[in-house]
């Protein structure tokens, strides 16, 4: 399933969206207006013949809760809503015209109830309780022991500890302490989610756009309570995901409504529906930081509330990734986190490109800024006396390896003429882990007409997984990328892969499919009875073999099998072990200018540098990083949705703002590259220091914010502030 | 309604309901470059050219259109020389709305009014969310300078 530039720019690709099966239906999500409220009475008795309608009721023989992480989630609202747009009822019919008709007749009564929508208070005694039971889950994508509280309305609860953690702050000369907040913020794919499903007697195929095709095989097998081989993923090219496809989100209620309906059914998200079934968290992180006077850092402290929203999701390893890359590349001698996944009545959050770092990173590369002027240094020297290099130990007690974070900064600084004067400048640095423990497999097939097909489960969102994927093959194969083909994404046909998420793909599959090329070539030298080190393989075929040289058609049917496994994990009550296997690295610097009449604050120039390993698609890898400033940029000035007592009010694309060509300022990157080294991810490295750098500029001209995202009257409220003093 | 429209160069003729928007009639006829994303026509992803003009399809009556021309992404050829700047440049990720900005390029360019603003400005109303601009931009200016823009285009 090879899909050209070519085919994308005149709109040959069928997406998720595209996707018709004969004799479908069409359905409908029926939501609540209401943040918190009881379900009183479902009336359908007006929905016409020839439409079918789902309610909890039908859902009886099903496993009643499901979710990554923490079982929490209902395919329909069982008795209780939980957040403006949780789903009640569902309709399907021969037409979306007809569904729509029929979602429109039925009557739907509620009690509302208080409910709580900011983090901090979600946690304090007599708040609202969004759940009663809290039950973690026992999928695979659930790794670690998890810390509920039904009181507290926490799904999670992350603590690290280092040294004598917040004990150190008595080493400190100078201490310095903020509380920053960032707002909850919509992925907004311009496809919106999109799945297909149906039944073939027991057994259940979805097509859609998804990231995580194994998880949602393993979940809807358990929600449905069938074998995992009788549930069937398609996964099609996504116009777009940024996390907002992640785990189930219409496939339980699409695949139920399929089974009562008896034919397949299709659910596009309208617009205001995408904003309700997955955002990006909002967060409070409250950091202290300490130092003696020459600068070298001694304790930070970092007390973190992820608004998660109704449904935990994936927001468990959202607290426990932002809560350490809070802490920054730096080397502190005690350190210590308490970062929580609140419950709130609010949309459910979860994985967003940038992953928890662009929160934390916004925190804990302003404070250190904020130090910087207490100690009066220049916040470069301040980074580079503490940042971390190989050899040195973090604050989970892993040993860094193959960092270059100190060389990202520096790359920043030159770019952005730091040294020629730093008025108008801001720096900020970023660790961003990736997923561990995690597992990936990848397989090579000698096809009958002698090409090699690729089975691998990275799914397309527009990150080249094809181009990349293709090129590792050939190599390890000594064959032309033209020779490699990807097959179709199909959990029936492609080995398991944890996920496409985390900018894991590269790294993990490359490892697999270098082991897979391994492992065929060992299968072509077994059949031709010669050890693996005397063929030569080209496009050709394959010499050193007893007689003439193979062509490939000959080796049809072999197929080479590779694994790769990564071992780790943090321990959830003291924050120690292996947070990332290989670290995302990277820093940005930029230059701002701003009106004192207006607050609008104008970017002259964006810089970032990202440490990139050894670089598998040079344009792929070009891409991504340009992908990811623009979104940094749209973190820092526009993104946020518009909450008022749990209602969204810009749940569409032109009160929700995103970046357009309009606002793009001059921006230049440098990827550090290093051919020794494997790939490193780089899908969202360059997200989350944007907003930090932007933020610390604007410091240097004393305006020191400390919301994201930054609004011109925050600028002009702090302008006459400092007029002011 | 029976409406009848030149699509791509060839007459089409498809029953539309009332108040049936333009973009749900062009998908019934198999046009998948003009694709659904905000519904309210600020985003530029269904955008069609219709009689030389370019409009949002997904709020464009399509009973407005009867005895149109109505070009999508899929009456260009690879030679188009906005479509080959795109490919050369990779003015493309995910690929969602690319065929609209295509479009939207190609209009531009067809005026021989058209300066540096008008590009910033008339693209402007075109999202993509994998954040392609910059290549999208240089795209534009390389097939303006390939000055063959507007020669190669069919006025309305």
């Amino acid at each position: 399933m090879t899909t050209t530039v070519t085919d994308r720019v005149l709109g040959r690709i069928r997406y998720a969206s595209d996707f018709e099966v004969p004799g479908m239906w069409h359905g409908v999500v029926v939501r609540s207006p209401y943040a918190h409220a009881t379900v009183e009475r479902i009336d359908t008795s007006a929905v016409p013949d020839g439409a079918v309608v789902l309610t909890h009721a039908d859902l009886g023989d099903l496993r009643p809760r499901y979710g990554p992480w923490i079982e929490d989630q209902f395919v329909l609202a069982q008795d209780r809503v939980r957040h403006v747009g949780d789903a009640v009822v569902a309709v399907a019919a021969p037409t979306l015209e007809a569904a729509r008709e029929a979602a429109r007749v039925i009557e739907i009564d509620y009690r509302e109830h208080p409910a709580v929508i900011d983090p901090l208070e979600a946690t304090r005694p007599g708040a609202p309780r969004v759940h009663d039971v809290l039950v973690p889950s026992d999928d695979y994508s659930n790794f670690y022991d998890l810390r509920p509280s039904v009181e507290e309305n926490i799904a999670h609860r992350f603590r690290l500890k280092s040294g004598r953690g917040a004990a150190g702050f008595d080493e400190a000369e100078v201490v310095v302490e903020r509380r920053y907040t960032v707002a909850n913020a919509n992925h907004a794919p311009l496809e919106p989610h999109s799945t297909t499903a149906w039944w073939t007697g027991d057994h259940l195929t979805v097509v859609g756009g998804t990231q995580t095709p194994f998880n949602n095989r393993e979940s809807l097998a358990k929600l449905f309570g069938i074998p995992e081989s009788q549930v069937t993923v398609r996964v099609l090219p996504m116009g777009g995901s940024f996390g907002a496809k992640t785990f189930l989100r219409l496939e339980p209620v699409v695949a139920a409504l399929a089974r009562k309906a008896r034919v397949p059914v299709q659910i596009t998200a309208p617009r205001e529906d995408v904003f309700a079934i997955l955002g990006r968290h909002g967060a409070e992180i409250h950091v202290r930081v300490g130092a003696r006077r020459d600068g070298t850092l001694v304790a930070k402290a970092i007390d973190a509330w992820w608004n998660t929203g109704a449904y935990a999701d994936s927001g468990p390893g959202v607290a426990e990734k932002g809560g350490y890359a809070a802490i920054g590349p730096y080397r502190i001698p005690h350190v210590e986190v308490e970062s929580r996944c609140v419950y709130t009545h609010l949309p459910p959050n979860g994985a967003f490109r940038g992953y928890a770092a662009t929160q934390a990173v916004w925190a804990g590369e302003q404070i250190m800024d904020v130090l910087a002027v207490e100690l009066g240094m220049d916040p470069l020297e301040l980074r580079l006396r503490n940042v971390l290099v190989d050899g040195d130990r973090f604050a989970t007690g892993e040993v860094m390896h193959n960092v270059r974070f100190k060389e990202c900064l520096e790359a920043c600084a030159e770019k952005i003429e730091w040294r020629a004067g730093r008025r108008g400048k801001g720096l900020a640095v970023v660790l961003k882990g990736m997923t561990t423990p995690s597992r990936s497999e990848a397989a090579l097939e000698v096809t009958a007409d002698g090409t090699i097909l690729l089975r691998s489960a990275t799914t397309d969102m527009g990150q080249r997984p094809t181009e990349t994927q293709t090129r590792i093959a050939a190599a390890a194969l000594d064959v032309s990328t033209e020779r490699v083909v990807m097959s179709e994404n199909d959990t029936d046909v492609v080995p398991f892969d944890m996920r496409t998420t985390s900018s894991r793909s590269t790294y993990m599959l490359g490892e697999a499919i270098g082991r897979a090329a391994s492992d065929l070539r060992g299968k072509v030298a077994a059949k031709l009875g010669v050890e693996p080190a005397e063929l030569t393989f080209s496009d050709v075929g394959i010499t050193g073999g007893p007689g003439e040289m193979v062509r490939w058609p000959e080796m049809s049917g072999l197929v080479g099998h590779g694994e790769y496994v990564i071992e780790g994990g943090l321990e959830p009550d003291t924050g120690q072990g292996i947070a990332s296997f290989e670290w995302h690295q990277g820093a940005a610097g930029v230059v701002v200018d701003v009106d004192q009449d207006t607050g609008r604050v104008t970017v002259q120039h964006l810089h970032t540098a990202t440490y990139a390993g050894k670089v598998v698609d040079p344009p792929g890898a070009r891409l991504q990083t340009e992908g990811s400033m623009t979104l940094g940029l749209g973190s820092a000035f526009l993104e946020e949705l518009d909450i008022d007592e749990g209602q969204i009010r810009n749940a569409n694309l032109s009160d929700y703002s995103i970046v357009s060509s309009a606002d793009m300022p001059r921006i230049t990157y440098d990827l550090l590259e290093d051919e020794s080294s494997p790939p490193h991810g780089l899908g969202e490295t360059a997200v989350p220091p944007v907003p930090a750098a932007i933020g610390n500029a604007l410091l240097s001209l004393g305006v020191g914010l400390t919301r994201m995202p930054i609004r011109p009257d925050a600028v002009v409220e702090q302008l006459h502030r400092e007029g002011e003093e | 309604m029976h409406l009848r429209i030149d699509l791509n160069g060839a007459p089409a003729g498809i029953e539309a309901i009332a108040d049936e928007p333009l973009l749900s009639v062009l998908r019934r006829l198999g046009v998948h470059g003009c694709r659904l994303a905000c519904g309210i026509g600020v985003c530029g992803t269904c955008t069609a050219e219709v009689n030389g003009k370019l409009v949002a399809t997904c709020i464009y009556p399509a009973a407005k259109a009867e005895g149109s021309r109505v070009t999508t992404v899929e009456g260009l050829q690879e030679d188009d020389p906005t479509v080959a700047a795109f490919v050369a440049h990779t003015a493309v990720q995910c690929g969602f709305c690319t065929p609209g900005m295509v479009l939207t390029a190609r209009n531009l360019i067809a005026d021989p009014q058209c300066g540096d603003a008008e590009v910033v400005e008339g693209m402007a109303g075109n999202l993509c969310r994998c954040g392609s601009y910059d290549r999208a931009a240089a795209a534009v200016q390389d097939a303006i300078r390939a000055g063959n823009g507007a020669e190669t285009r069919e006025m309305p």
